[in-house]
């Protein structure tokens, strides 16, 4: 019994596919969602490089742009005034003009944000601050005074210098303008701005928390940056050498460049560059990929929350089918169950009955046997014996009997319809029925015991009219021996067959069963009388014996067959003349199985 | 009236009973565990087709039997005694007996059956049919 065979616990069926389905569904998901992450970090990076970089270059120049516009506009206003001009002219001889000279220096300084103004003169070499102070006279011998002869020596109205002042950590741009004729000027005129403002203007430009925002000149000098430490430096100090110089050799003074690199702490950043259009400067932007693509993490973030979600709610789903659409499945496996267990528990009972039927039987067997002669009591009765009492089940129909008195001696072998219990029913009425007659009534005429059976079996079983219920009775071939040498036998629908020294003298009984509704009542056996040798074998069988079929054509044993076997072992011990006819009779059968009841005895009298 | 045709199996004959030709049959070994239910219907069958059977009609009857045991040889004679009494009483019938030589109870057997019996009854060996 294997009850666990369908095992109705989890199914793992649909467990695999559930299993399956998350992971394609989940691996759908992270597949777009790392295209959708990937596109956008492209796109992103894009916009970074193309536009919005663009956006703040543009900014910036046009701040500074404006600013150096500005300043130009104002050196050109300075460098043409007539009272400057004639102040200039006359070597700063007149005292009051000068005074009206400085003081618009100071207001164009003071006024408008710039961080100094100022007017050389070419011909005395004077060099008027915005405060009125004469600082310092040119002199063509001082290195820092070169820038003067140089401007004067271009010989253009508006010249600019930028200069990055360590003292003050300050990019400072000069705008310098040529008083009177520029083949002859009369001084160097010009302002100077500061560009620190602008610088805490790329505070707001800034793109990410480590990003730097730079402005340098082609060798790479930070004139300009977010952090005014950086200025002044190079931006070889913060980049690695191979990176600085592949850039500044990639710098275009048109296009805006882009290189990406990794740093020593292994952050991929993004290096771009954007020309400034009013200066040879150049914007140069310093940002970690990660902070441009940060707002990328919440697209990884409801990615993976997506998968969770999904694989949830198909885990769910799928045990919702599971418990619903395979359902009818399971349920038929559960009825299958439930059936086996009932057919067992059937099984079972069914067994037990049986067994109960079968421990009756076994009874009844004990009784029947108990009723038929033992082996002692032939052992007395005969000189030697052999006897096959086989009924076909536990108990049968097939009997044998004996009844001695004195000297004189009865044997019968019997055959009562059926087989089985009903069978054993009827051994059990017949040979009591034999007891009464041969007790009380007669003992040595056969034929007419077989009549008195024959009454007393139809009046016992009601069988004496053709209408009775049952129609049961027996074939018997019954054996009288006086004790000398005569034998007497009737039969009915039964033989003897005996082996004298001669020959088998077969004794054919009557025809008519006893008992049968078709054996009239008053019906006459008849005694068939011999005279007997010591040594005379005498054999009396059922027709279970002769009856069995087997043999090539399955056809019966016969009675040829039989004599065969006695005129073949006669001279054998009768127990081993047993032997012989069980193992002809087994043989015959091969794999059929016993269709009745068998019973063979032979005897040798003492 | 229906044909009754019950199918033979090993210790059941097979059994024609066909009214349309007039021709009953039986073959194969007889030894039901209860021959009475067995034959039940049959004579019933017959009972019934006897009735109903005119005297210029006659019957064929074809039986073998390699073997009958007690009970059904019981049943059989029964049956042989119906077609008997009415043949007695003037319908037309025929029967006969087929037997395998090799099978010594066979014949006896049949003769046994044919002493009691006042219809024609052939016992035929088979090898001779």
């Amino acid at each position: 019994m294997e009850l666990n065979k369908y095992s109705l616990e989890p199914d793992s069926e649909v467990k695999k596919v559930t299993f399956f389905a998350s992971i394609i569904i989940i691996f759908s998901i992270l597949l777009v969602g790392l295209i959708s992450y990937v596109i956008t970090e492209k796109e992103v990076v894009y916009k970074l490089k193309n536009k919005d970089l663009a956006t703040i270059a543009d900014a910036i120049s046009s701040k500074i742009d404006s600013r150096i516009l500005r300043a130009k506009e104002t050196a050109l206003v300075l460098a043409q005034d007539p009272e400057s001009m004639q102040w200039v002219a006359s070597r700063e001889n007149d005292q009051r003009v000068q005074r009206n000279v400085m003081q618009r220096i100071s207001q164009l300084t003071n006024g408008m944000g710039y961080s100094n103004s100022f007017v050389v003169s070419a011909l005395t070499g004077h060099y008027w601050d915005e405060n009125g102070q004469l600082i310092d006279t040119m002199s063509p011998s001082d290195p820092d005074d070169q820038w003067f002869y140089d401007v004067l020596a271009a010989k253009q109205k508006v010249t600019m210098v930028i200069d990055y002042n360590e003292e003050r950590k300050n990019t400072f741009v000069f705008v310098n303008a040529l008083m009177g004729d520029v083949n002859h000027p009369l001084a160097v005129t010009g302002v100077g701005l500061s560009l620190e403002d602008i610088s805490q203007h790329f505070e707001t430009f800034k793109y990410g928390e480590n990003s730097d925002l730079w402005l340098i000149d082609q060798k790479g000098n930070i004139y300009l940056s977010d952090d005014l430490s950086y200025n002044g430096k190079n931006v070889i100090d913060f980049l690695p050498k191979e990176v600085t110089k592949a850039f500044l050799a990639g710098i275009d003074q048109e296009l805006s460049s882009t290189l990406e690199y990794k740093n020593n702490q292994g952050q991929l950043m993004d290096l771009i560059s954007y020309p400034l259009a009013s200066t040879d400067w150049t914007l140069l932007v310093q940002i970690p990929r990660n902070e441009t693509v940060a707002f990328l993490q919440t697209i990884k973030i409801n990615t993976l929350l997506a998968s969770i979600i999904t694989l949830i709610s198909i885990t769910l789903f799928f045990i919702f089918v599971s418990r619903k659409l395979a359902n009818p499945y399971k349920k038929a496996l559960q009825l299958n169950q439930q059936l086996e267990e009932q057919v067992a528990n059937r099984t079972l009972e069914l067994r037990e009955k049986n067994q109960k039927l079968l421990d009756s039987i076994d009874y009844a067997k004990r009784i029947q046997e108990s009723i038929l002669p033992s082996q002692d009591k032939l052992n007395t009765l005969f000189k030697d014996y052999f006897l096959l009492w086989k009924p076909r089940d536990l108990v049968g129909g097939d009997f044998y009997w004996s009844k001695r008195f004195d000297k004189e001696l009865l044997v019968a072998v019997g055959d009562c319809t059926g087989h089985g219990v009903p069978g054993a029913l009827m051994t059990m009425v017949t040979i009591s029925i034999l007891n009464q007659i041969v007790d009380e009534q007669t003992k040595n005429d056969p034929a007419q015991i077989l009549q008195k059976l024959n009454v007393f079996i139809k009046e016992t079983l009601h069988q004496e009219t053709k209408e009775a219920l049952t129609d049961d009775g027996l074939d018997i071939g019954l054996c009288y021996f006086n004790g000398e040498d005569t034998l007497v036998f009737a039969g009915a629908k039964s033989s003897l067959y005996i082996k004298t020294n001669e020959e088998i003298d077969i004794i054919k009984g009557d025809k008519k069963s006893i008992g049968y509704v078709r054996t009239a009542k008053d019906y006459h056996y008849t005694n068939n009388t011999r005279k007997i040798q010591p040594g005379d074998l005498f054999y009396l069988t059922t027709d279970g014996f002769l009856d069995q079929n087997g043999g090539p054509k399955d056809y019966s044993f016969g009675k040829k067959r039989f004599i065969e076997i006695i005129s073949g072992s006669y001279q054998k011990e009768l127990s081993d003349q047993g032997k012989v006819f069980l193992r002809e009779l087994l043989n015959y059968m091969g794999d059929e199985t016993q269709r009745d009841d068998i019973t063979v005895m032979a005897f040798k009298l003492r | 009236m229906n044909k009754l045709h019950i199918e033979g199996s090993k210790s059941t004959p097979t059994v024609i009973l066909d009214a349309e030709k007039n021709n009953l049959f039986l073959q194969g070994q007889s030894y039901p565990e209860n021959a009475f239910k067995f034959y039940e219907p049959i004579f019933q069958w017959v009972d019934e087709y006897l009735e109903k059977l005119t005297a210029e009609v006659l019957v064929q009857i074809d039986f073998n039997l390699p073997y009958i045991n007690t009970s059904s040889s019981k049943c059989i004679m029964m049956l042989l005694e119906r077609l008997d009494k009415a043949y007695a009483s003037g319908k037309k019938l025929t029967l006969n007996w087929y037997y395998n030589e090799d099978n010594e109870s066979e014949l006896e057997c049949a003769e046994e059956f044919k002493e009691d019996l006042t219809f024609p009854f052939n016992i035929t060996s088979r090898e001779n049919k």
